[in-house]
């Protein structure tokens, strides 16, 4: 089993496909410490071929999602936008591109994402930039997903494209970064997020010493843990490690918490006080602390073997 | 044994949206900022002069950026003001920002019934939580409001408990204008959800025989897989009692447990079927205790979800 002994401060993970996940996942992450997620919309494996295939998710990422995060005591976020893969079928592009605006505003909504480049093809720069215009316009950041393929090339054109549109780099998150891509970001003024992710981003030792040569200022920790093999605990696991590592605490603090909160709270959506204030009493008083009671909302929690 | 008229038809009602209006409005000018208030005005002169969906479902989305997120306090002369505009609405527990886009929502042009509803059921599918939340609890004050049962009845299945209560607790739309049907399911989920039954506008109103069949069927399989059922079942079962609901409350009767004991007096009591009152004899003190209103429905709930909590 870890142990997050060393933990005693509250985490964010700003990258979570929690569509994904199940309930064991959240309670897992409840009880390592992560407080608040954010769900970026993405690609779900599968091409959408139905504009209605968009609208619904976004739904859900604003509804039931929402609802079922807060079971656990977890706050949950969310960042609207339409995929760098999916622009690729640009009659749907289109379609969803019209969407946007009716979810980029609601509650909870904490930035447009995660949009990008997979390919780097010719329509993906199109929507890519429509949408960097649109979080402008809407005074909110920007989550941007780096290609797996072609990297470093990738992430040094997804930021000229933002600075061509006229955004300031620390209202853009750049996301998936590696040892090869972070010193331009950094330099450049950008937020670099990290994704620990088994085989395919990042591992927590290499992060670990990315941490202790460039520092935690501007740096962020996150899982995008989603369908594929992957860590709803990579935040609370690269935490520990840090910690077990010597880092200083307050830097953890930083990379593992308050730089997400930092760069995504710019969007005025995302305040601590929306979980300091219910998450330090007792789930059950805070059902009855307005008086309303309302029975049977007391999240399950089952521990023996026995189920009933 | 009551009789209860099971099938309502409500006709369509006038309400005066109007009024309506300019009581929330005097409702937020007690509180809201004064950029709050404006960005309110600018959006509804918009809505207005020049209106299109897509301001109309940001301006609806955006007013809790502007608006506090407390409940509101209101007077009792607000709460009965608010019942003489419209029948039965209590706008209690709502907070500033659904005030806000309840006026938004009622400025929404209403002459084209078509266009009125294919907007109306464009906002209802891309809503998030908490503007489901506050779309559903006023229901009631609508214009065309009678055209809202199927809409209901959809929230009705959600799985997320929020909304759900919005529809079925504390909002008299549903008593009003339900079908059975439809009415039926609400008791039974929320009887299923755990949601606290007193709070439902017209519980015992709109009891009918089919209901209290299905809420007695229900306690027997909970009974046969070994849980408990919430006692307040009882209450909406008990104003159409039948031998089978007779059986359940002479069990409840030698429970022991004394939320069901209770329970099943209150039940009793409250049918005033001759078997079930004859069931109440060996048990003065719980007959006593109802019929001198010492116990009541009503702090016998209050006294359960405390007995929950602790």
């Amino acid at each position: 089993m870890t142990s997050y002994a060393l933990i005693d401060f509250p985490l964010i993970d700003p990258h979570a496909h929690m569509v994904s996940r199940t309930t064991d996942d959240y309670e897992a992450m409840r009880k390592a410490g992560v407080v608040a997620l954010i769900e970026p919309a993405f690609w779900l494996g599968q091409p959408r071929t139905e504009v209605g295939s968009f609208k619904d998710y976004y739904a859900s990422l604003v509804g039931f999602e929402r609802f079922r995060a807060s079971q656990f005591g977890i706050k949950h976020y969310c960042t609207i936008g339409l995929n760098s893969k999916e622009a690729n079928n640009e009659a749907l592009a289109e379609q969803v591109i019209e969407l946007l605006p009716l979810y980029a505003c609601k509650e909870g909504v904490v930035g447009i994402g995660e949009i990008g480049f997979d390919d780097q093809t010719d329509a993906e720069d199109k929507y890519f930039r429509i949408q960097v215009d649109l979080a402008m316009e809407l005074a909110l950041p920007v989550q941007v997903h780096t290609p797996h393929r072609d990297k470093k090339k990738g992430t040094t054109r997804s930021m000229n494209l933002c600075l061509e549109q006229g955004i300031s780099p620390e209202w853009v998150i750049i996301d998936h970064n590696n040892e090869e891509t972070v010193r331009e970001v950094l330099d450049r003024g950008f937020w670099a997020a990290f994704t620990i992710y088994p085989h395919t981003k990042m591992g927590n030792e290499r992060m670990v010493e990315i941490v202790k040569q460039y520092g935690a200022e501007k740096i962020i920790v996150n899982s995008a843990t989603d369908w594929g093999i992957s860590d709803p605990l990579a935040v609370p696991k690269t935490a520990q490690l840090m910690l077990e590592k010597g880092i200083d605490k307050e830097w953890v603090k930083k990379v593992c918490y308050a730089n997400a909160l930092a760069a995504f709270g710019q969007s005025g959506q995302m305040n601590e006080m929306d979980w300091l204030a219910t998450n330090s009493i007792d789930q059950r008083e805070k059902f009855s602390g307005n008086s309303v009671l309302r029975g049977g909302q007391v999240p399950q929690v089952m521990d023996g073997k026995i189920i009933r | 044994m009551l009789q209860h008229k099971s099938s309502m038809n409500p006709l369509p009602q006038h309400i005066p949206q109007k009024s309506i209006v300019a009581f929330l409005q005097s409702i937020l000018s007690q509180s809201a900022t004064p950029t709050a208030q404006q960005w309110l005005q600018e959006k509804l002169n918009s809505i207005h002069t020049d209106f299109s969906t897509r301001h109309f479902f940001i301006a609806f989305s955006a007013a809790f950026r502007f608006f506090e997120k407390e409940e509101i306090s209101f007077s009792t002369l607000q709460i009965q003001k608010a019942n003489e505009l419209c029948l039965g609405w209590n706008p209690k527990g709502m907070r500033a920002y659904e005030v806000a886009r309840l006026i938004i929502f009622l400025h929404l042009p209403t002459t084209d019934k078509g266009t009125y509803f294919e907007t109306v059921n464009k906002l209802f599918s891309a809503a998030d939580m908490g503007e489901l939340v506050s779309l559903y609890k006023s229901l009631i004050v609508y214009p065309y409001a009678e055209d809202y049962t199927l809409r209901t009845a959809e929230g009705i299945r959600t799985n997320i408990k929020n909304v759900f209560e919005a529809i079925a607790l504390d909002n008299p739309y549903p008593a009003k204008y339900l079908n059975e049907r439809q009415w039926n399911q609400l008791v039974l989920k929320s009887v299923f959800n755990g949601s606290p039954l007193y709070k439902i506008v017209g519980l015992e109103q709109r009891a009918n025989a089919t209901l209290s069949q299905q809420l007695s069927d229900y306690a027997h399989e909970r009974w046969a897989a070994g849980r408990t059922v919430n006692p307040e079942l009882w209450r909406a079962a008990a104003p159409f009692t039948n031998k089978a609901l007779i059986h359940d409350y002479q069990k409840l009767l030698t429970s022991e447990n004394n939320f069901e004991r209770q329970a099943a007096a209150l039940a009793c009591l409250q049918s005033q079927h001759p078997q079930a009152l004859a069931l109440l004899n060996p048990y003065p003190e719980l007959k006593n205790a109802v019929e001198n209103n010492s116990l009541t429905w009503d702090n016998f709930s209050i006294a359960w979800y405390q007995s929950l909590i602790q």
